[in-house]
């Protein structure tokens, strides 16, 4: 596999298919991926080589470092793309041109190749040019407006979950593409908003059938009438926060959690989800006073899905010995010395295991782009 | 009002790339339903094994009764319908020793077996890996636990939203010096899902080297992936990231912004990203605002970022006066990454949606035609939008018994005579 890329979204959809084994080159533009310019970095010193998206992102890849503004360099694409199963491009469609880079051209020039092309809103369609951000994408899909508070305006959820999603849809693309048919090529067109737009599921038929959006409800489950069940939402408890969830089936259960018989009353238990207020305000001295370990602790015993809200340094540090029991963490070396712990496996096969591996250093594959005396010219006049 | 104008019903497509695939999907709730839903867009046969008394008489949020049609709500439950479309319905109970025979004989004529059941439970059905196995050598077996079948959060239980406060994704979640909150709705749900169906696949193409195999999806790792950056970076910088809603660590402004009330809702906004001096330019070429061009606080994009609480309730005050949608095709024609604050409502409208068929209509015999959304990309040779709406409880029984299987309708009737199988929601015994 190829992969052009800039965002996280096809930089995701390349690590997935590399995890399944793929031999995967990222040809990079000569400064680097954009990637490898995000941080953190360690002592908050920027590096191209050790950025944390670069590190988790660009795992078991390999790179080459061309300069696709030159007609050599487009060359020697052309020839990696001859011997490339599929290629993952998410670059900026406004910088085509200069690339002369064409996804409809290099479909019809490579009639096996998979050419899966991700753009914030597709390849066609009156906003097919309309300049997409994570944030800006997350309010075109319709997932921002059910994050947050209702008396404040909508948030998103941390990070690039947009682009992470994009590029698993585009993986998936990728995947089916090559069970129809490995010699017979497909153009496969992504668009982030949508990948949004998919996390809906549910949302479309209550929109189409009531003619209303649903509003925000804060930590609570949004859409749902006062019949629903409750609780599902994030209550704080004395060290911490929990996720307060009740058993589906036996909601009744959370009487004997709280030791508070009124968390079973017929007319309580009849809409709790019109109730959300009184059943926080029955939880609420029982968790102020207890933490949060002991909480779910409890609760599991009773089948009660109650979880920890854990913090990054929390999920690594692993207290009860989850991760480390399924050799989850990657003990994996960072290239300026010393190792950090990666995440493992997305997916654990049974006989064709997820590969993990290192991110490349910019330009190490270079050499297999042709002769020590190619390279040497090439590089002299900047190809590569 | 939405009308049958705002939903195209989705083509028929000449060809699928899972076409020929057969698919068991013991699944529930959200993240099971959602990967067995893409395997049947993508063409998979998926039959849908409900327990005979698997869905509540009376759901809670079952659709308003439209048309014609008997009074059974557990047919016309919004959500599930949503989750249950490309599938077929075949009510089997497990616990019955012939309800798990015909398993069996489907096992053999079977691709995949998708279940997310909490780990135990195949055990209890007698119906783990080396069982499967057995019947069928060439079964792809794709589990979706929460937390994975072993170690030592095996055995509790969670949905997906308890997931998404294990993996670190719900604490790095919410406003800038605000409470953690939930990263939306069934995230982590959708996210596993996502992630089974492109493992089952990708365990499809590996098929053609060597056998059927296990496949796991835990929950809580699938989701891990998606915080990897967070994960690895506490690491590096020694420090634990902060929740900062939606802003960007070193651009402004970047936010959602109050706009003037449009399609009768005043729950109103727009979303504007400027990443660089370019965007701020493009901006100040729609906003027009003399002032702000010269103001020494936002030339720089570190100055803009440093000033960002005051230039947001600038910018504030001037989106309030504007409808989103017309506000963000402006700032876009200009060059500013811009969008109105969308819901499922606006997208039913959205022309960029309609162009692409984002969500298309399928028609269900009790809730007529009804909306659902396709996965994000679209195959040029093989395309592989929704293909049915979800099937009536136990429509397909019968007909998979006798069409897949070859019982006899003597069989057939027998089996649901005894209540290992079923054609119909019946009482739990």
């Amino acid at each position: 596999m190829l992969e052009l890329s800039e965002t996280a979204a096809g930089a995701y959809c390349g690590r997935l298919l590399s995890g399944f084994g793929a031999d995967l080159t990222l040809v990079e533009p000569p400064a680097g991926s954009a990637l490898r310019r995000q941080g953190p970095f360690r002592d908050d010193t920027p590096d191209r080589e050790g950025g944390a998206s670069h590190l988790h992102l660009n795992r078991h890849k390999r790179s080459v470092r061309l300069n696709l503004e030159t007609a050599a360099a487009r060359r020697l694409l052309d020839r990696l793309l001859s011997e490339t199963d599929a290629l993952v491009l998410d670059l900026e469609r406004r910088r085509w041109p200069a690339l002369a880079i064409d996804p409809e051209e290099l479909h019809a020039r490579y009639p096996k190749l998979q050419v899966c092309v991700i753009t914030p809103y597709g390849l066609a369609g009156p906003k097919a040019h309309w300049r997409g951000s994570e944030l800006t994408l997350y309010a075109s899909g319709g997932y921002l407006r059910i994050g947050g508070e209702a008396d404040r305006e909508p948030v998103k959820a941390w990070g690039e979950q947009g682009h992470l999603q994009a590029g698993l849809h585009a993986a998936l693309g990728i995947v089916s593409a090559l069970l129809a048919g490995s010699q017979r090529g497909q153009l496969i067109d992504t668009a982030v908003f949508e990948a949004l737009a998919f996390l809906l599921g549910g949302g479309y038929q209550h929109a189409w059938f009531s003619d209303a959006e649903p509003i925000r409800n804060g930590a609570r489950l949004v859409g749902f009438g006062a019949g629903h069940l409750y609780p599902s939402t994030l209550r704080p408890c004395q060290d911490g926060w929990v996720h307060a969830h009740c058993n589906n089936r036996y909601p009744e259960t959370m009487s004997v959690l709280f030791d508070e018989p009124r968390l079973a009353e017929p007319e309580l238990l009849a809409s709790l989800f019109g109730h959300a207020d009184t059943v926080d305000a029955l939880m609420a001295p029982t968790l102020m006073r207890t933490p949060r370990r002991d909480v779910v602790h409890r609760a599991q015993e009773l089948r009660i899905p109650f979880t920890e809200v854990l913090a990054p340094s929390e999920v690594l540090a692993d207290a009860d010995g989850h991760h480390a029991a399924r050799a989850f963490w990657q003990r994996t070396p960072h290239p300026d010395g010393g190792e950090y712990l990666a995440p493992g496996p997305a997916v654990r096969f049974g006989t064709t295991p997820w590969v993990d591996g290192t991110a490349p250093r910019l330009g190490q594959d270079n050499e297999r782009l042709g002769s020590p005396s190619e390279l040497v010219r090439w590089r002299r006049a900047g190809v590569v | 009002m939405l009308s049958e104008a705002h939903l195209e019903p989705f083509a028929e497509s000449p060809a699928r790339p899972l076409d020929g695939v057969r698919v068991l999907d013991l699944t529930t709730a959200v993240a099971g339903p959602v990967a067995a839903l893409l395997l049947g867009a993508l063409g998979a046969e998926v039959l849908r094994i409900e327990t005979p008394w698997a869905r509540p008489q009376r759901p809670a949020s079952a659709l308003p009764y439209r048309g014609e049609g008997p009074d059974e709500p557990w047919n016309r439950e919004a959500r599930l319908n949503e989750l249950a479309n490309s599938k077929r319905s075949v009510a089997l109970n497990l616990t019955h020793a012939d309800g798990r025979a015909v398993f069996l004989d489907l096992v053999a004529r079977s691709d995949i077996v998708l279940e997310n059941f909490s780990p135990r439970v195949m055990g209890n059905f007698d119906l783990e890996w080396d069982v499967l196995r057995a019947h069928n050598p060439q079964i792809i077996y794709v589990s979706m636990p929460a937390f994975g079948k072993a170690g030592p959060w095996r055995d509790r239980i969670s949905y997906g939203p308890g997931i998404d406060a294990m993996s670190g994704l719900s604490w790095l979640t919410g406003y800038a010096g605000g409470s953690p909150l939930k990263p939306g709705n069934f995230y982590c749900d959708q996210n596993a899902g996502l992630h089974a169906a492109l493992a089952a696949v990708a365990a499809l193409v590996a098929r053609r080297r060597v056998a059927g195999q296990t496949v796991e999806l835990a929950m809580l790792e699938g989701e891990l992936q998606l915080i990897g950056e967070a994960l690895v970076g506490q690491q590096l910088s020694g420090r634990e990231p902060i929740r900062i809603g939606n802003e960007h660590s070193s651009a402004a402004p970047h936010g959602v912004y109050p706009a003037a009330p449009s399609l009768g809702d005043a729950d109103s906004w727009i979303a504007i990203a400027c990443r660089d001096d370019a965007e701020w330019a493009a901006l100040l070429s729609v906003w027009n605002d003399d002032a702000l061009e010269s103001d020494d606080r936002f030339v720089t994009g570190l100055r803009r970022w440093r000033h960002r609480a005051v230039l947001d309730e600038l910018l504030s005050e001037w989106t309030v006066e504007f409808d989103p949608f017309e506000l963000a095709a402006r700032l876009q024609r200009a060059g500013a990454p811009a969008a109105a604050v969308e819901g499922a409502r606006s997208l039913l409208r959205d022309e960029q949606v309609h162009a692409r068929q984002s969500v298309g209509g399928l028609s269900h015999p009790q809730t007529g035609l009804s909306p659902a959304p396709q996965a994000a990309f679209r195959l040029s040779r093989t395309p592989a939008p929704p293909k049915n709406a979800a099937p009536l409880f136990a429509a397909d029984t019968a007909a998979v018994l006798r069409d897949i299987l070859g019982y006899s309708e003597e069989r057939i009737a027998a089996l649901i005579a005894s209540g290992a199988a079923s054609d119909r929601l019946r009482d739990r015994p």
